[in-house]
């Protein structure tokens, strides 16, 4: 009963899978061939992965699967029990997950781990495993196979990590791999080199299934497209006609919400409020609040859908010269932030881009204030700002705000939404609601959410809610300054759609000057005005957003924009 | 292959996430052996039919009967109401030691964990000369010096029970110190004074009172051993550490004149074992 129509490798038809109450993959079929690749894309929570896993038997205790056929090349998959599992695993399907330091047993050589596989599955004698190793981790793109194998998973970088987990994945050769997530924790130029690896595994005759919610990346390596939304496929086929001519309407809302080339401040969610709507209900608020359109000191700092108030525009209002922070480490130092100098206009953006480590964040900290700089200087509206003691910064700091990746972090555990913002109105006098209810509302109402949700602890938002939280808070204060950390870098690509169309909003609402940090290139282009690309603590290149992405200079920023993947239609 | 187990043991991990909150029935018993206990402590006139102290030679070394639950001692006195009465001894010393320790701890923990390093730094190696002695010679010591008694005893628990307690409030303090959330009401532009107030001090406060809970049932051993060795209250008081002392000499005799506060004190430990650990889990989860 082998399947043949396209020289099926791995046959999945109306597969179902539940949970106690309800179903999580609900009908899914799709086909793959050897030498294929097929991605499954969708948000979080919407199926791809538990599909994966229980093409693996792994769908977890008390899970229902049923199916009309789920079949690899000529094994039933349907009717494998417990062990039987075993003997696919790794031999017949490799698997590949995300997070490559949880997959990876921090205490073993990454070598062992992959001869793990080849000594438990095939009769190589030692000395044969151990060539096997080595050849394995050269066909991954290891630079010095011998010297990694014997190297712990801690020790290896992000992209390193990742390629040893492909290694041990495919080591048995096995005729499926399934890609959770492969490359979604990695700097551009790492994932670009990672897709290569899959697409060269692909290349070899090996199917490959890739789960992924970034649309670009898709686009780069997969032959077929599937969308999955809410348990089921809603769309699939050749990945030229699906990301070129979208039937389905949440296919095309997620590939709006794709930034790439969108001119600026063209919205990419759709279905949301527009600030302008939800407005009228701030006025009719008792008000004392963000609207009446005065800044913190009194002077006008926006006029709606104007342009704004000249003065504010030629003078800057946080300039870094010559900036340099360095880390003591084990022997000597660790320059983090070097020679670096901006200057951020009244009512636009400045983009921050380079890779993890390249000193985004520590210039980050140097502009709020957090750290000193160990030489350079920071102005906030032409007054000294790094140079003055946390005492006489303490009364400024409401004229800049901060908005980070990871908001649950930036929240405290024991207080509910209403309270955290309750704190941010009240500076900090009172956690009780009753009398700033009103503020409260409006500053719920400003970042589009429910006042409903007031009550509710951090930990019960979604993602995308808990960063609006974030936003609102930083806002409170009625900042001109809002630095902004990899604001929606952990977001799903409509949730992060979202946010960063909030994010335009308030900006043209309010007047505010952002400093925009991301490792994702196409987010930045879409957000900012000036663009500064770092590297290694330096700042290498820096110009508006449009000649960078258009005719970029530096050398390093070219290889960012051609590993930065771009949806291909 | 050890991406399958870690997936497997996260699925496992997401089942035993679900039943953290529920009171399992050993929690349950915990519970009510707490309440018993402290009903024990704070109205032992209802609970004992007999006056601790009542001496009635003709019923001494009596075994457990229907007259006498727990039997009787050298001098006829009835040990369940011995035992019950001395619930409130052992608890309040259990409690003061605690609290006495907890607070002696704060101090020490907060000042190596705002202090500054030299602080940090003094306190830290003071710590590690305290943890060098075992906490009951440390005790010891103590009453070698302060001399015998209850207010000494409970002292001594507190004082050798706070090295422990200072260092878990050193670490909380420094873990939150460096966190976004404080970043976050920095940025805000608090005071530290505000931040310390409403931020550092809550959260890094809140694991204590579960380890404290813990605590109790250690420091109500500790103080049954100092009275064992007659460095607590003096003989006729009804503590369970002295009682066990006193029933050494007919233990091959009478047995439950040693069986049942001993049975006591670990039940007294155990359920604030069992009630911490639970705390524990939920305010992890």
């Amino acid at each position: 009963m082998v399947n043949n129509d396209d020289g099926g490798l791995l046959q999945v038809d109306g597969l179902t899978v539940g949970f106690g109450g309800g179903e999580v993959v609900q009908d899914v079929s799709f086909s793959i061939a050897a030498g294929q690749c097929l991605a499954l894309v969708g948000e979080s929570g919407s199926g791809k992965s538990v599909t994966a896993r229980t093409l693996m038997g792994l769908a977890g205790e008390g899970a229902g699967v049923a199916a009309s056929a789920l079949r690899l090349s000529r094994t039933d998959l349907l009717r494998m029990r417990g062990r039987q599992w075993r003997k696919v695993r790794g031999s017949q399907i490799g698997f590949v997950l995300q997070d490559a330091l949880g997959s990876l047993d921090p205490l073993r050589p990454v070598g062992r781990e992959i001869d793990d596989a080849l000594r438990l599955r095939t009769n190589l004698s030692r000395a044969e495993r151990s060539q096997r190793v080595l050849r394995l981790l050269t066909d991954v793109g290891m630079d010095d196979p011998a010297l990694r194998a014997g190297q712990r998973s801690g020790e290896l970088s992000g992209g390193l990590r990742q390629r040893a987990l492909i290694a041990s994945a495919v080591a048995l050769d096995p005729p499926l791999l399934i890609a959770d997530e492969p490359t979604t924790a990695l700097d551009a130029t790492v994932q670009a080199q990672i897709l290569a690896l899959l697409e060269s595994l692909r290349d070899a005759g090996t199917g490959i299934l890739l789960i992924s919610h970034d649309l670009a990346v898709v686009s780069t390596i997969a032959d077929n497209v599937a969308v999955m939304s809410q348990g089921r496929i809603v769309e699939q086929g050749p990945s030229r006609q699906i990301l070129g001519d979208p039937q389905h309407d949440y296919t095309r809302r997620l590939l709006q919400a794709v930034p790439s080339g969108h001119p600026r401040h063209t919205r990419l969610s759709t279905g949301t409020l527009q600030i302008s709507d939800r407005l009228p209900a701030m006025d009719s608020g008792e008000s004392t609040s963000m609207d009446s359109g005065t800044g913190p000191d009194g002077e006008s700092t926006r006029r709606r859908g104007g342009p704004l108030p000249a003065p504010s525009r030629d003078e800057p209002v946080l300039e870094a010269s010559r900036l340099t922070k360095r880390f003591p480490t084990g022997s000597g130092s660790f320059t983090a932030v070097d020679d670096a100098s901006f200057s951020l206009a009244a009512g636009s953006t400045f983009g921050l881009v380079g890779e993890s480590g390249s000193g985004k964040t520590t210039t980050a900290r140097l502009a709020l204030g957090l750290t000193a700089p160990d030489s350079g200087h920071v102005r906030l509206f032409g007054e000294p700002w790094s140079a003055v003691p946390e005492q006489q910064r303490r009364p400024r700091r409401p004229q800049i705000g901060a908005v980070y990746q990871d908001p649950m972090s930036s929240f405290d555990p024991r207080l509910t939404v209403e309270q955290i913002l309750t704190d941010a109105v009240t500076a900090g006098r009172s956690l009780r609601p009753a009398r700033h209810r009103a503020q409260v509302k409006q500053l719920l109402d400003l970042v589009g959410l429910p006042s409903s949700l007031a009550a509710r602890g951090p930990r019960n938002l979604s993602g995308g809610q808990r960063q609006r939280v974030a936003i609102a808070r930083a806002l409170a204060p009625r900042p001109r300054i809002v630095v902004c950390d990899e604001p929606a870098s952990s977001l799903d690509v409509s949730i992060q759609a979202q946010v960063l169309d909030l994010l335009d909003e308030l900006q043209r609402e309010f007047g505010l000057s952002y400093l925009f940090i991301s490792h994702d290139l196409a987010v930045v282009r879409h957000m900012s005005d000036q663009v500064v690309v770092m590297q290694g603590g330096r700042i290498v290149e820096q110009d508006t957003a449009e000649r960078i992405f258009q005719a970029p200079e530096h050398d390093y920023t070219r290889r960012l924009l051609d590993a930065s993947p771009r949806l291909a239609r | 292959m050890t991406l399958l187990d870690s997936t497997r043991s996260r699925i496992r991990n997401r089942g035993a996430h679900n039943g953290n909150r529920r009171v399992g029935a050993v929690e349950f018993i915990a519970a009510a052996v707490a309440l018993f206990l402290l009903a024990a402590a704070l109205f032992p006139s209802w609970l004992a039919p007999y006056q601790p102290l009542a001496i009635n030679p003709a019923d001494a070394f009596q075994a457990p009967s229907p007259d006498h639950w727990f039997g009787t001692d050298e001098s006829g006195r009835d040990i369940y109401s011995r035992v019950i009465f001395g619930a409130r001894e052992s608890l309040l010393i259990g409690a003061a030691a605690t609290a006495i320790g907890v607070g002696l701890a704060l101090v020490l923990g907060a000042l190596a964990g705002l202090g500054g390093r030299l602080l940090d730094f003094g306190v830290g190696r003071l710590l590690e000369v305290l943890f060098a002695l075992p906490g009951l010679l440390l005790a010891l010591v103590f009453i070698a010096i302060a001399g015998p008694g209850v207010v000494t005893t409970t002292v001594a628990v507190g004082l050798s029970t706070a090295p422990g307690y200072a260092r878990i409030i050193r670490g909380q303090i420094i873990q939150v110190r460096s966190s976004a959330m404080v970043e976050a009401a920095v940025v805000l532009g608090r005071s530290r004074a505000q931040v310390l107030r409403r931020h550092l001090l809550p959260n890094a406060l809140a694991p204590v009172f579960v380890i404290g809970t813990l605590g109790v049932g250690q420091a109500v051993v500790w103080a049954a051993s100092l009275s064992f060795l007659g460095l607590g209250e003096p003989p006729p008081a009804a503590e369970w550490g002295a009682m066990l002392s006193a029933g050494r000499t007919y233990l091959t005799t009478a047995w439950w004149m040693t069986f049942f506060p001993g049975l006591f004190i670990v039940l007294t430990a155990a359920a604030s074992t069992v009630l911490g650990r639970g705390l524990q889990r939920r305010a992890v989860s």
